[in-house]
């Protein structure tokens, strides 16, 4: 397995798994961005320098499965999206509050790209694979989706918002935004195929 | 983009857009609708329908929060609602704790054909669409959480709008029990000739059940008891030199086992802003399990202050900072004033803040400094 090629140092075991987790690495990226910062920070160059911190400190990690892999590096993404904000901020301090809470934020949606498929309550090893290649699958596919259709299915399902609220989140109406949904999830299925 | 989107979204037929919506408010209320019937029952549109509604399937967790009145209900008669039938994938055998935080069953998981214990959340309907979201979301990634001393999650879900927890049944004590147990032994020794009053100690017990999981059979728990006695015997007399250090020494290498479990969950981000011994389980080899990560969210809407019953319980452990609301400078160190105050009570068996109304002990929290515990105790053994 990948993962335990990755931490004796071997550059390409690491780059593989980190080509599989980028979008996942994206999608929590670009939540945390929208969530702390207003500023136009691009996703991927933080994915970018996650994917750095991660090959200099691979060696350190004892991770003998996959969900350990993956906590480290949202724990990775946590630290570089705070030392974002805080560059954004023009502050030099160090805010726990802040760090807290993009860690929260992070751990939320990486509960929500895994949600689903805890209530099955996997066991077998086969069935684990499935469950992480699932939460990286549904990633995929919300990156996938025009900006509309994933900001709509992230502030519904994600965040938990109504619907009146999602309008006004997004400044649209009521209606529009109810069929908005509607569109993107019957994108997201197409994006998904028939798994 | 968002002109394109809005040019889509008005070909979004009503009649589709309401079968979704219906199917949602289903699955929020905790049923499981199927996609071909709802399909068959809406045969001229079923061809724009079917993606959707499995679209929907992916981002909507299999649970939703409950419809108030579903909400309401589980409040009203919990063991109505669940009516002797399975709760989703489980089974309930019996039950093993009750607390402000629910009830503890041990329950047969049906598909996997294991012993689980399961939590079940009396959902009141403080618990709105966000709250109950951000629960799942922090449950989950509870859920990812492995750790030699950590109590794993199984599941997470809903059934009838009766929301769940499963965790592996850990075959212990809570420390709280321990600490009951250990200040019974004491009391039992300061009023030697009053035995009708030893006596009474473990009918108390029974009765102000555990918050944790106490997964004991009756014949367990008595032996469990009993071996504590026997250890408490041991210790709190602080007859000799040697049994004081020996008990001391249990103490530091609990309060160890739990720190390592706190620092890895802390490592991930997560935080669990209820430790207290409740959700320290013991097991007879020594090893200390950390129950309920993820379930303080909903723990903070249950135990509310307002509330009747014991918010003492969990208000002990509480640090200044989430004592007094403050719940922006909330964090990890939260835990450690938790652990801390744990470990100050197991030393010395004497709570770290005294019985009180709410206020005095906020006070006390707030303004107070500690005592030395070993003013309380004596100076520790010098070893």
């Amino acid at each position: 397995m990948l993962i335990a090629s990755a931490p004796d140092g071997d550059e390409d075991a690491l780059g593989e798994l980190l080509t599989v987790y980028r979008t996942y690495l994206v999608f929590l990226a670009r939540d945390g961005i929208h969530k702390h910062m207003q500023a136009k920070v691009d996703p991927s160059d933080m994915v970018q320098e996650v994917c750095l911190v991660a090959h200099k400190g691979i060696r350190g990690l004892q991770a003998d499965n996959l969900e350990t892999f993956t906590a480290w590096l949202r724990g990775i993404l946590v630290n570089t999206l705070a030392g974002q904000a805080r560059h954004y901020l023009g502050t030099q301090k160090r805010d726990v509050r802040l760090e807290r809470d993009i860690q929260q934020s992070v751990a939320s949606a990486s509960g929500f790209l895994d949600g689903r498929h805890i209530e099955a309550d996997l066991t077998s090893p086969s069935e684990k694979l499935a469950r992480n290649e699932a939460f990286l699958q549904l990633a995929t596919a919300l990156e996938t989706l025009s900006e509309d259709h994933r900001r709509v299915v992230v502030l519904r399902h994600m965040d938990g918002l109504s619907f009146a609220d999602v309008a006004q989140t997004m400044g649209r109406t009521f209606n529009s935004v109810e069929k908005l949904w509607v569109r993107a999830l019957v994108k997201l299925k197409q994006v998904m195929g028939d798994r | 983009m968002s002109i394109t989107d809005d040019a889509e979204a008005n070909e979004v037929d009503d009649r589709v857009l309401d079968a979704v919506k219906q199917f949602m408010s289903s699955l929020d209320g905790g049923q499981s609708p199927s996609v071909q019937n709802t399909l068959r029952e809406h045969a001229d549109i079923a061809d724009e329908l079917q993606p959707a509604l499995e679209g929907l399937l992916l981002v909507h967790g299999a649970s939703k929060e409950p419809r108030p009145s579903a909400a309401n209900e589980c409040t009203q008669s919990l063991n109505d609602t669940l009516g002797g039938q399975p709760i989703g994938d489980f089974r309930i055998i019996r039950e093993i704790g009750r607390g402000g935080m629910g009830v503890v069953y041990e329950a047969t998981q049906i598909s996997l054909n294991r012993r689980v214990a399961l939590k079940v959340l009396p959902m009141a309907s403080g618990l709105d669409e966000v709250r109950l979201q951000r629960f799942r979301n922090e449950a989950n990634a509870a859920a990812t959480l492995h750790h030699t001393n950590i109590v794993p999650v199984h599941a997470v879900g809903s059934d009838r709008g009766v929301h769940f927890y499963a965790m592996q049944l850990i075959d212990g004590i809570t420390l709280s029990n321990l600490l009951k147990d250990l200040r019974a032994e004491e009391k039992k020794e300061a009023a030697f000739a009053d035995t009708m009053d030893a006596a009474a100690q473990p009918t108390d017990l029974q009765g102000s059940a555990p918050e944790a999981q106490v997964n004991v059979s009756r014949a367990k728990a008595n032996s469990l008891k009993a071996e504590c006695s026997t250890a408490s015997r041991y210790t709190t007399q602080y007859n000799t030199y040697a049994e004081r250090r020996s008990y001391y020494r249990n103490v530091v290498r609990m309060i160890h086992q739990a720190a390592l479990a706190i620092e890895h969950a802390h490592r991930y981000g997560i935080v669990h802003r209820d430790i207290k011994p409740a959700n320290l389980l013991l097991e007879p080899s020594g090893k200390v399990w950390v129950a309920d990560f993820g379930l303080a969210q909903v723990q903070a809407e249950q135990s509310n202050l307002t509330q009747t019953g014991d918010p003492m319980g969990t208000l002990r452990y509480t640090s200044p900072e989430q004592a007094t609301g403050r719940r922006g400078e909330l964090d990890h160190r939260t835990d450690f004033y938790a652990l801390g105050a744990t470990r100050y009570e197991l030393l010395t068996l004497k709570p770290i803040v005294e019985e009180g109304t709410f206020h005095q002990i906020l006070t006390v929290l707030t303004e107070t400094q500690r005592q030395k515990w070993t003013s309380l105790v004596g100076e520790p053994a010098p070893w």
